[in-house]
This record gives C-alpha cells, structure tokens and sequence, in this order.
C-alpha cells in the first residue's frame, strides 16, 4: 500500500534567547491508510513539534528542514500557506489535548462544527448541519439535533473530546493526528474514545498519528510505535515486537516504569529512570540518553548514533550491538 | 483494637449552587455519608471519576472546607474540637500538580520550611534550616537547589518539594491528592518509589486520592470506591482486585491499560453520562450506568453490607 504521509529527515529547529533548541532531529515514518502510527516519549520529546511541524503550524520563530514531506503525493515543504490552508483541516485535521481550551467558549458547538465544512467544501448551511448531526450522532453523542445550539461550557469533558473528534472528521480527512487526546479524561471515558476513535478509524480508512505518553493506551491501540528522545527516534517497529523485546534501554526503562497489575508486584519498588531529560541546545554529539542510562560507557558520547535497521521493519539507536544489549538485559 | 490513626464517620458535605439569576440555589451533596477507618501506617486509597467527591474528602480532612455533618477523628481527638494548627501537625497534603502548588516567588528553602514557620516552630535561622537540609536528603533533593525557586526546577523536583513540605512536620497522615498525575511516566516512577521508601522509614500513612488504579494497586492495603459522594465498595487492596464485587468497581478495574498488545480495547458498558451531583438519580445513583440494574435499583437505596471485612453497597453485588 502507497504511504499516505511519509516523512524522511525532518528537522524543527527553535530560536530561543539561550540559543538554537533542536526540537526534532532527523526524525521519519511513513503512515499508510488505516494504520495507527504512535508517538511515544516524555514531555518535551519533540512529539507535539513533530506534528505541528506535519500541519505547518509551528510557533513563529521555528525552522523546519525535510528531505521529504509528502502527504497524498503532494510535498508539503514547497507547500504555501495558502496550500496548507486547503489541506490543514479537509485532508489532515488534529485532535488537540485539552477539550476544555481548544473549543471556543463564545461560539455554539454547531458553529463551530460546520464552520470547517463551510469552508472547505461548497455546501450549503443546510448539508454542514445535516453532516454535523450525522457525526455527532457517530461518535456517541445523543440528542445531536439540539447539542448544536449549546456552547462548549454546557457540556462534560468527554462529551466536548467527541466534539473534538466530530469537528475533526466534519471534512472526511485522510489523517488525523491526535495529541494527547484522552490525557485529560477519567479512565471510564479514555477506554471509550479510543475504541470510538479506532471504529472511526477503520470504517472512514484513515490514518491515525496518535501522540502519548501512556504506553497502556499505545499497547492497545497502535500498529507502529515510534519511541521519541530528546527530539530523536530511539526505537521504532510494529507496537507488538517493541513491547514483547524491548531492545533501547529508554523503552526498555519506560515499559519498566509503570505499575501493570499482575506483573508489578504491590508494594515492590519500581523500574525508575534517574535523572532528567537534557535541553537539546548546543553540542548534542553522542547519545542523548547516556547520561540516564545504566550501560552507558565512554563510546556512547563520541559520535552520532546511526538509526539502524536490525529486523524488517525494526530499527534502533544504540552503540551496543543486539547481542551486547541481550548481554546486558539477561545480566539485569 | 488500638485507636486508628484516622476515624471518619457518616461525613457529609454539601455546597449550595447557583443555577441561574432567578432560579435560587440548590443543593450539590459532594459528600453524602463517608464513613473510612485508616490505621497507622496502612495506605488509603480513593478511588472514582472526576466529581465523585474524593477531593472534597480530601478537604474535609485537612480542615480546608467545613464538614455539614458527620465527625473526623485524628489519633482519636475530633477534628472539631482541635485547632487547625494542631491539624496541620498531624496531617498534610501533597497536591496534584507541582506546577500550581508552589509559590513561584518564594525559594526552595522558604516552601519547605514554611508549616515551620507558620506554627512557629522554626526558631532560630539556623535551626530550621538544619531541618530543612535534613528533609530535603531524605526526598533526594540536592543541597544545592535549596536557594532556587521552583521555575528553576524539573516537574519531578518540585514534586519532591511538595513531599518535602508535608514531612517537614513529621505529620502522622499524608493525603496525596492525585500526587502523580501531572508526571511523565518515569517520573511518576521516582516518586512513588519515594512515597514507599518514606513509608517504611518514617512509618507513615497514606491516604492516596488518584483515578488511576494501576498506582492504587501498587501503593494501597486498602482501597475505597467513590461514587456520587458515596463509598461503594471498600476492601483490602488484594480482595478488591482479585474479586471486584460493585459493577461500578469491575468497570473501573476493567478501564485500566496496561501495556499489554495482546489485549484489545475493553467495552465497559458504562455509558457516557456521569449523572448530575445536583440531581442524582433515584434509588442506586449508579443504576443508569450499570449493566445489572433492574426496577428495584430505580427506586430503592442500597444500604451498605459488610462481610469478611469488606464493604459493598449494592442490591446485587457480584
């Protein structure tokens, strides 16, 4: 199958007045059509940088570099503004954190729901209705006719996520790129928007970014995995592989890290990593990780580490070779 | 039995709202009837969704709002009728986001030493900056951050700054409220790890107020399920997990996720709708969300039943 959106080197690069913060290092995927692609680190990973970088909508200030930026066969580095203006909410459209801030209290959810459609697409104020009625209905919410005249404020969290979601398919995009979205929701809800979200997923064919930091959501959810550090992917391949044989020791220390009923004994201290992630400003030769790592050694700071293919599909950045790591791992 | 460290009985706490200009107020039971034993050195664990009342507990216990009804005891002495300062020498809070619970203007020292200060135990200059050095090691924070101010700080240090400030008492009870919640997973790590290590060392008790039950697992002996300002379910952390007897427990336990690939997403037939504190439903307030309810449950309260030690407010529990 044709990549849907296919990313080859990409670079964000931020000015601060400290200086230049490589936000996105040389970072590439591909997402085909229905697939799940996850992005996976802690905060300040370069994750959101990434997909904002996608959407072309980076805060002012910011470079972005890519060998190559396609998505639906268009590049979108020699995209305008006013290309990305046609594709930023028809073709690709995203999924933002917070429903409480990203709603606009002044406006109806019917408004802002058609408001895209209205836009995008020649139809009449009569169709985005019907089509707002028809998604809303999708994702869940009842009584959809007369959720339209109400304003963000008068509906629960979860109810304004679904809004979130309806308002990103109000268009039928090919992708859509989720940040964080069920971070702010109760656990009860969380279970019920992804399922709402992958059944979306899979009736409209569309390929899905989903950004987090939960790995309990990514096990059960993705395809792909992409395990983000300090701006640079550290380990990527199918979700399934990554989980059952962690090979980098940051995704090893990840999965270590959360208590999973069953397999963490109560009580028992658990898989921490010590310290903090670095700034990436100024010198990053070497691995960013060493300085968190427990088999770091003197190679690791010398030079770049390469992102190396060890299985189909599979890659790592590590300088120890599988068979050190496996060395390592059984050691521990 | 020897006294528990925290006793609270029938406590209930009611907010009058506004619902319009002209529509007068009405009444939002937040907590409706809580009744909770934590003796020394066990972990509390409350659990429910977001409006359940387990911050209002929280509260309530640390003196910030008052009870409309029911009794708190600490070390068997009514919370009524001991003054908030002999309060706050036995129980103190860690809040849930490090980011807003710090005073932006004031530096590390300052933070940690302040119940000192404001009790007016911190005496000489000296001497309670002996205390803070002490407590700042003990929560693995470096000496040197102590002039620092908490923009200065990682989301995991000021955290730990947080737990500095409730130990500097020697407090009996530590009420976490959602301590880990706004922590990147490794994170999280660090300072549950910390939470237990300062448990076994200082024979502390938790109460830990949290949504997600993989950390309650992992930290609580005995674990309370809030529903609607109502305690549904309480057991031993083990019992509860191993054999959920609420419907409303067995979707909770069911809406963890774990990393496990091999599982898919689970369906926990709970519907969307949180009902309204301000007009719970009829009979078992859980009843339009649960998958068992039938007439009986549409109109008639479930009292709570306890066996084996352990609670369950339910027509028919599992």
């Amino acid at each position: 199958m044709s990549a849907l959106l296919e990313v080859k080197n990409l670079y964000v690069d931020l000015l601060l007045p400290a200086g230049r913060l490589h936000a996105v290092r040389d970072v590439s995927f591909t997402v085909a059509k229905g697939e799940t692609l996850s992005l996976v680190g802690e905060s300040g990973c370069g994750k959101s940088m990434t997909a904002l970088a996608i959407m072309n909508l980076l805060p002012a200030g910011a470079i972005r570099r890519a060998e190559t930026l396609l998505f639906e066969g268009r590049d979108l580095t020699a995209s305008c503004e006013g290309d990305m203006l046609g594709i930023r909410g028809a073709r690709m459209a995203m999924i933002f954190q917070e429903p409480m801030t990203s709603l606009d209290p002044c406006y109806t959810i019917g408004n802002q729901l058609e408001e895209a459609l209205l836009e995008h697409r020649k139809v009449s104020k009569k169709e985005a209705r019907e089509r707002a009625v028809y998604l809303l209905e999708k994702v869940g919410i009842t009584a959809a006719a007369s959720r339209l005249k109400q304003y963000p404020h008068q509906l629960s969290g979860g109810l304004r996520q679904r809004v979130m979601i309806a308002m990103g398919l109000m268009c039928g995009p090919s992708l859509i790129i989720a940040d964080e979205p069920t971070t702010a929701l109760d656990v009860t809800i969380q279970a019920q928007i992804l399922a709402l979200l992958a059944s979306l997923q899979s009736e409209f064919e569309m390929g899905l970014i989903l950004i987090t930091h939960d790995l309990g959501v990514v096990s059960r959810v993705a395809d792909y995995l992409a395990v983000m550090y300090c701006g640079q992917v550290v380990e990527t391949g199918h979700a399934k592989e990554i989980f059952q044989n962690p090979t980098h020791p940051y995704t090893r220390g990840l999965i270590d890290c959360i208590p999973a009923p069953g397999k963490t004994q109560p009580g028992q201290e658990l898989g921490s990593i010590p310290g903090m992630v670095p700034t990436p400003i100024g010198d990053l030769r070497g691995c960013s990780f060493r300085n968190r790592c427990a088999l770091a050694h003197g190679a690791c700071r010398l030079d770049d580490i390469e992102l190396v293919e060890f299985a189909p599909g599979r890659r790592y950045r590590c300088v120890l070779s599988l068979d050190e790591l496996a060395a390592e791992y059984g050691r521990m | 039995m020897t006294e528990p460290i925290l006793r609270i009985e029938d406590l209930r706490k009611t907010y009058l709202v506004s619902s319009g200009v002209f529509k007068g107020q009405q009444a939002l039971k937040a907590v409706n009837g809580v009744s909770l034993t934590v003796p020394k050195g066990s972990v509390l664990g409350l659990v429910g969704e977001s409006g359940c009342g387990k911050t209002t507990v929280a509260k309530l216990v640390l003196g910030l709002e008052k009870t409309s009804g029911g009794k708190i005891y600490i070390d068997g002495r009514s919370l009524s009728s001991i003054s908030p300062k002999d309060v706050a020498r036995q129980v103190q809070p860690v809040f849930q986001d490090p980011y807003s619970s710090l005073n932006p203007r004031k530096s590390i020292a300052k933070i940690i030493s302040l119940p000192l200060r404001a009790l007016g135990l911190a005496g000489m200059r000296g001497q309670w900056e002996a205390k803070v050095n002490e407590i700042m090691e003990i929560v693995g924070l470096p000496p040197r951050l102590k002039y620092n101010y908490p923009n200065q700080l990682s989301g995991g240090q000021r955290q730990r700054v947080a737990v500095a400030r409730a130990l500097i008492m020697r407090p009996e009870v530590v009420i976490c409220d959602e301590p880990t919640s706004a922590l990147d997973v490794s994170v999280q790590a660090q300072i549950l790890n910390l939470l237990l290590k300062l448990r076994r060392e200082l024979n502390l008790t938790y109460v830990i107020i949290t949504h997600d039950l993989a950390v309650v697992e992992h930290m609580a002996t005995r674990v309370a399920v809030m529903y609607l300002g109502r305690i549904v379910e309480e057991a031993d952390t083990q019992a509860l997990f191993a054999h959920p007897r609420h419907p409303y427990t067995l979707a909770l336990l069911a809406s963890i996720l774990t990393p496990d690939p091999e599982l898919g997403l689970p369906e926990t037939h709970l519907g969307i709708a949180y009902p309204n504190p301000i007009d719970p439903p009829p009979g078992c307030t859980f009843h339009p969300r649960c998958p068992k309810a039938d007439d009986r449950c549409a109109s008639v309260v479930p009292r709570p039943t306890i066996a084996d030690d352990r609670l369950v407010e339910c027509h028919y529990p599992y």
